[in-house]
């Protein structure tokens, strides 16, 4: 069909049928009148504010055009990408489209999904635009080329056109995606994640173990769906013996295990084949130690909620459940860690992790044990708004799912969790973003993130002394904001989206 | 490792084992009948019994093999585990405080301890006045109070809290007059040098007591409860005849005039310090280091953006008909916020406020970054002196955790004396 | 009642798992004991999926930090990131510095590369901690050797390659002529450091008020010094001068110096055979400074007579290279000359334009403090 290039249309068709009241609109004197100068004390503020913004904006402008941008200029690649060696800055790039990449196609799939769902329940549907998206993320485009206005060769200009680019082509690309195959266009934007990933710090250990682990996860799912559909195994006979009534084995018990087992067996052997043919090619790379200024920022807070969420979702399930030991256990871990100062968390990685290591065993790097840290820390917060959504679900359903006679496994998965997760999408959103400005304080333990760039580079002979915090310190605000920022808008969407709220 | 995870299994077979055995022999020994009991596998009782104790077993597993690896590794690099050391002396020398260096590591850590408070003590009032502020003006019919409040909200909500500190700390405060010199000449004195702005300290005026001090005490107490006598007065009189009771200001000026007239009588008991600086030495008034106010105004200009909006929520939150009949009423503005309005708003405001007063307190620990000799700073400079660090990180964790749970629990108690009751 | 009953039974089956584990604690700790090889092999059987930490493991079992270094390839240096002329982080991203070269000094003597450094900035408070627990190799970082250092803390320090003391420096237009002159004054002072405790020490015996502002590294100290935060900056005096001759704006370094400050690289204790390749690399840059080896005439000395040279640089005599024991190759001398330079050029290149002169840091030949024992 063509729904997929016609969505303005619709939008511009809806906006004419419908009846909106009519507008009234306000000559610029009555609308001053109205909005600044309605009554004497509204008169009042109003003066002084526009006195003190004048003041502000003057002041602005003076620095803006006294200050000199030289240290900004010399080290805005130590700004994007610390200490990452220099003559391997075209991994950084790869990755930054490989990302991109993933980005595009992930939300390309999930726009044609939720597409496909709402015409097929006759809800309204969201249009597509490319002005929407400008505008929805005009703050991190802006702030990016404001960075790149910075740069004083070439390349750079080059190389975030065509990160852009790769945006643009592989949205499209994931909106043309059949919505039926959501799952795998999911999938594949997840493996170009990662594959980003690998291009950075290479295919040992960690990279190498999530590529296997996702493609065996892959198999594994694609397979049991092989198997179910075509019914693996012989179905049993009718008159089941007096043995399996007695021991509740549910019925069509053979088909099952013949189609778990084939999907693990083939998902175990794709994994290690995977794994194997990945460990065995040397794609270079640096380890994460290598990482730095805003490029660290952000990996660290994306993989930190990336593996504090599964373990946030555990806590929270342990929270709610009614055996004592796993409840305490999880209110144990929860409450102490909301407890302390993150920074308490961070000197505990520096001073106390390695001395929890095998003493026979070299100590993780410094990155590495923040990142055990950080998980344990978004893990304690995820799970404390996972209970949120949890709580909100309601005990019918839960009930009604029992009465069918489903395993409590499969109640949290299939019932629960879904229901849940949905309701707290903006509020992990609320925890990413916290967790985004929360990994400045990586500096005061010494790590080259985005806030201590600055530092850096003001202890740079060349700019030692002159107080050019004044410069640093804004530019680097900036980077912050425009990425919180952006977050926090796309997290109210999601909200006004969803509902939450308004029911 | 997989010698313990092997003895775990071990243990966690026999336990089992016993568990089903003696689950069989009680059963024949009392002759139950057991065939409408599901198998083991499937007994509710018995799976609920083997995850606790599986989990248990697995966590005593792990802490025992993380312990052991603590051990070997303290053991290899001579570490104590005792807490003999806090009597050592800290070789910390405080700003502005009388402590010696040579005094024990458990003193430097008790003025770290009162230098977080003092954060806490001034800065959460500040901020909920501040934030509340703001989040009436992001409601205000002013179109221009409307957008700057928003403005406000949307950056410094942001932007990382050790960014406005180090921000405020370096960039403003630094830039203010130089305050370490001999008598602080470059200094800023607004109100006849009753205020003292400095990049090394500020100072305000303070109250000093003279000696018929304690007498005026005893007689403003006095002058209280006279004010709160009014006040039941002027209720009682509202009460019974409907006419306008104004018992605040009728006790304010009750207050305010029996404080005059005593001050007159003792013949001024007491007198406005003033803050000088000779050959170095800040005294009188009352004086701040530097850093205490860039680490307390950044927080509370970071907390006030978190509290303006979960004001502006709970003023949203009140039930339109309660706007709409003080509109009814002919309340005006400020009267629809002070009666109507606020307490509501406030009711529904406290507790995510309280969540952001811990979070105030544990941001407090960024005072490490600019030097204000706070807890987490003086644990650090211990850490710098090679003072057992898995003790010293214990304390410092110990010591948060006990300002969290005391400031839930004065925050939990308030907010039931606050709730509706029987609602 | 049944929920009773049930609790009962969790009680009894949560101290049955305590029970035998406490049992099978005392007996695995008993059984590691004298038989340390089969905790090793548990180490290795559990891990074998990460293949890259078993080479390292093992080097470890056989040859302590030495080889632990040659197998993963790479020397973890503890640096400092903000201290003009010792360590510093330029706009490239590269660490550079007087301290950072004796990393690299290391590195080329231990695996022939002196780029093979892995360098971990630390400031003042981290430094010790992070030695202990093993995870950097050698610390290079401006640190004082001193007594308690050496005893109680557990650290061994080697070969001095900076005598310096601790100065204080005010600003340009200061009143402040001496250490009198300061009472009650604010000096700024890292924490953590030998400085402090000098300070502490001085000041309390001579009876000298002071506020102390306390700082953990030079990125904050050094703008508020600026500022006027405080008066004085008291650190090593070489430190004083790096900044009085970076910072562009007029200073003055009083002519007091209240302490000794031989800085130099820190080992952990209890790797003797580490301890020596560590100080012998230091020590080799010095020599080369006597013999008169640079890097740019190095390959001139190929077919020196001097048989002294010759063993210095590891090459043959009679057909025979000496071999010095230090389980390092044999030409490590060499490869520091070639990759890094000696102590000489190693100066010069990284000090000597912040306006340091050698002073004591001369070689003892022109009445400096630079004298290392015979390479034989």
């Amino acid at each position: 069909m063509s729904v997929t290039n016609s969505g303005s249309g619709v939008h511009d068709e809806v906006s004419e049928v419908s009846e909106l009241p009519p507008s009234h609109r306000l000559s610029p004197g009555d609308w001053i009148k109205q909005n600044l100068f309605n009554n004497w004390y509204n008169s009042l503020i109003t003066a002084v504010f526009i006195f003190a913004i004048a003041f502000a904006l003057v002041r602005t402008l003076g620095w803006l055009f006294s200050s000199d941008f030289l240290i900004i200029r010399r080290n805005l690649a130590l700004f994007m990408v610390g200490q990452f060696p220099r003559d391997e800055l075209w991994r950084s790039w790869v990755s930054g489209y490989l990302l991109m990449g993933s980005l595009g196609i992930g939300s390309g799939v999930l726009w044609r999904s939720a597409q496909a769902v709402a015409e097929e329940k006759g809800l309204p549907t969201e249009p597509h635009s490319w002005p929407d998206l400008l505008r929805r993320f005009w703050a991190i485009i802006a702030v990016l080329i404001f960075f790149l206005s910075f740069a004083r060769t070439v390349p750079p200009f080059v190389g975030l056109a065509t990160v852009f680019v790769a945006f643009f082509i592989s949205r499209e690309l994931g909106r043309r995606f059949n919505p039926a195959m959501r799952t795998r266009g999911l999938f594949f934007a997840g493996l170009l994640g990662l594959l980003s990933l690998l291009v950075l710090a290479g295919t040992g250990g960690l990279g190498a173990l999530t590529v296997g682990g996702l493609f065996g996860a892959w198999t594994l799912v694609e397979v049991r769906r092989y198997a179910d559909e075509r019914g693996v195994g012989a179905p049993e006979t009718i008159g089941a013996s007096r043995r399996v009534r007695r021991w509740h084995i549910p019925y069509p018990f053979k088909r099952r295990v013949g189609g778990i087992l084939a999907s693990r067996v083939a998902a175990a052997v794709v994994f290690c084949g995977v794994w194997y043919g990945l460990t065995s090619v040397d794609l270079g790379g640096f380890g994460w130690d290598d990482w730095g200024g805003l490029h660290l920022t952000l990996f660290v807070t994306v993989i930190g909620i990336s593996t504090g969420l599964p373990v946030g979702i555990l806590l929270a399930l342990g929270r709610q459940s009614d055996l004592p030991v796993i409840k305490s256990a999880s209110v144990i871990f929860i409450e102490f860690v909301r407890g302390v100062p993150l920074i308490s968390l961070l000197l505990f990685s520096w001073l106390m992790l390695p001395l929890l290591f095998p003493i026979d065993l070299d100590i993780p790097g410094p990155l590495t044990r923040v990142m055990i840290v950080i998980t344990a820390f978004s893990a304690a917060y995820i799970a404390e708004i996972v209970r949120g959504g949890l709580q909100a679900v309601p005990r019918g359903q839960v009930e009604a799912a029992q009465a069918s006679g489903m395993s409590a496994g499969k109640i949290q998965r299939l019932i629960v969790l879904p229901q849940a997760l949905r309701a707290v999408i903006p509020a992990l959103v609320g925890q990413f973003i916290s967790l985004f400005k929360d990994t400045s304080l990586l500096t005061i333990i010494g790590l080259l993130d985005f806030l201590e760039t600055s530092a850096v580079a003001n202890a740079q002979p060349e700019f030692l002394g002159q107080g050019l915090v004044a410069v640093t310190y804004p530019f680097v605000a900036l980077g912050y904001w425009a990425f919180a920022y952006t977050m926090s808008k796309e997290s109210r969407r999601v909200e006004e989206r969803l509902g939450v709220g308004v029911r | 490792m997989l010698g313990r995870l092997l003895l775990l299994v071990i243990a966690l077979v026999v336990v089992a084992a016993a568990g089903l055995a003696s689950r069989f022999i009680v059963d024949r020994v009392t002759g139950r009948d057991t065939s409408d009991r599901p198998p083991p596998w499937r007994d509710l009782n018995v799976l609920s019994l083997a995850a606790q104790v599986l989990v248990f077993g697995l966590i005593v597993v792990v802490g025992s093999w993380l312990w052991s690896n603590f051990r070997d590794r303290t053991d290899d690099i001579g570490l104590e585990l005792t807490f003999d050391f806090l009597d050592q002396p800290s070789g910390i020398s405080i700003a502005d405080n009388p402590l010696s260096s040579n005094a024990g590591i458990r003193d430097a850590l008790q003025q770290g301890v009162k230098n977080t408070f003092l954060i806490i003590l001034l800065g959460i009032p500040l901020s909920v006045l501040f934030g509340t502020f703001i989040g009436i003006a992001r409601l205000s019919t002013n179109w221009l109070l409307r957008k700057l409040a928003t403005g406000y909200v949307e950056f410094f909500r942001n932007i990382p809290p050790l960014l406005v500190i180090v921000f405020l700390w370096g960039a403003v405060f630094l830039n203010f007059p130089i305050g370490a010199s001999p008598t602080a000449e470059a200094a800023w004195r607004p109100f006849g040098g009753w205020m003292i702005f400095s990049n090394n300290r500020f100072a305000f005026p303070s109250i000093v007591g003279l000696d018929n001090f304690a007498a005026y005490r005893l007689l403003v107490v006095g002058s209280i409860v006279a004010a709160a006598g009014v006040w039941v007065w002027r209720t009682r009189v509202f009460n019974n005849t409907g006419a306008p009771h104004r018992r605040a200001l009728w006790s304010v000026a009750t207050l305010v005039g029996l404080c005059v007239v005593f001050f007159l009588v003792l013949g001024g008991p007491f007198e406005f310090s003033k803050t000088t600086v000779e050959d170095r030495i800040w005294s009188g008034g009352f004086r701040m280091q530097m850093p205490y106010v860039a680490v307390m105004l950044a927080l509370v200009i970071y907390t006030a953006s978190h509290i303006a909006e979960i004001v502006r929520g709970s003023i949203l939150a009140v039930h339109r008909g309660q706007v709409e009949a003080s509109h009814a009423l002919a309340l005006n503005g400020l009267q629809r916020y002070r009666f109507v309005i606020l307490p509501q708003a406030f009711r529904i405001a406290f507790p995510p406020l309280i969540n952001q007063f811990l979070n105030y307190t544990k941001n407090s620990s960024l005072a490490v970054a600019i030097g204000f000799a706070e807890t987490t700073s003086i644990i650090s400079n211990l850490f710098g002196q090679s003072q057992p660090a898995p003790q010293l990180l214990l304390i410092l964790m110990v010591i948060y955790l006990a300002f969290s749970l005391i400031l839930s629990a004065i925050g939990n108690l308030v907010n039931r004396r606050l709730q509706l009751r029987g609602v | 009642m049944n929920k009773n009953r049930n609790l009962l039974r969790l009680l009894a089956a949560l101290l049955a798992i305590v029970v035998i584990a406490a049992a099978c604690g005392d007996d695995s700790g008993d059984a590691a004991e004298p038989a340390p090889t089969t905790t090793a092999a548990t180490a290795t059987e559990d891990t074998t999926a990460p293949a890259a930490n078993d080479m390292a493991e093992e080097a470890e079992e056989e040859g302590g930090r030495l080889a632990a270094v040659v197998a993963r390839g790479e020397l973890n240096c503890g640096v400092n990131a903000t201290l003009p002329g010792f360590g510093n982080i330029d706009a490239d991203g590269n660490n550079t510095g007087f301290d950072v070269d004796f990393c690299r000094v290391v590195a080329a003597a231990v695996l022939g590369d002196a780029d093979a450094v892995s360098y971990t900035p630390l400031d003042s408070t981290q430094r010790f901690p992070t030695l202990q627990a093993g995870e950097i190799d050698v610390l290079i970082r401006n640190t004082t050797w001193t007594a308690s250092r050496d005893g109680n803390e557990q650290a061994n320090f080697m070969f001095t390659t900076f005598y310096d003391g601790q100065g204080f420096m005010v600003h340009g237009d200061s009143s402040i002529q001496s250490v009198e002159d300061m009472s009650n004054a604010s000096i700024c002072v890292l924490q953590g450091t030998t400085t402090l405790l000098n300070l502490n020490a001085v000041f309390g015996d001579r009876g000298i008020p002071f506020t102390a502002v306390e700082f953990q590294s030079n990125d904050e100290l050094q703008p508020a010094f600026v500022a006027g935060q405080c008066e004085v900056w008291t650190t090593d005096s070489s430190g004083l001068a790096a900044f009085s001759a970076t910072l562009g704006i007029p200073t003055r370094i009083l002519s007091d110096i209240i302490s000794k400050e031989p800085l130099g690289p820190v080992v952990a204790d209890g790797d003797t055979e580490w301890a020596q390749v560590v100080n012998w690399a230091t020590m080799a840059t010095v020599q080369a400074e006597e013999y008169g080896i640079t890097s740019s005439n190095i390959s001139s000395f190929a077919d020196t007579e001097d048989s002294n040279i010759r063993r210095f640089l590891g090459l043959e005599i009679e057909g025979e290279v000496t071999e010095f024991g230090l389980g390092i190759p044999d030409d490590f001398a060499s490869q520091i000359i070639s990759q890094v330079g000696n102590y000489g050029e190693i100066y010069e290149r990284n000090l000597a334009p912040l306006g340091l002169e050698r002073e004591r840091n001369a070689l003892w030949t022109d009445g400096g403090l630079m004298y290392v024992p015979p390479f034989r």
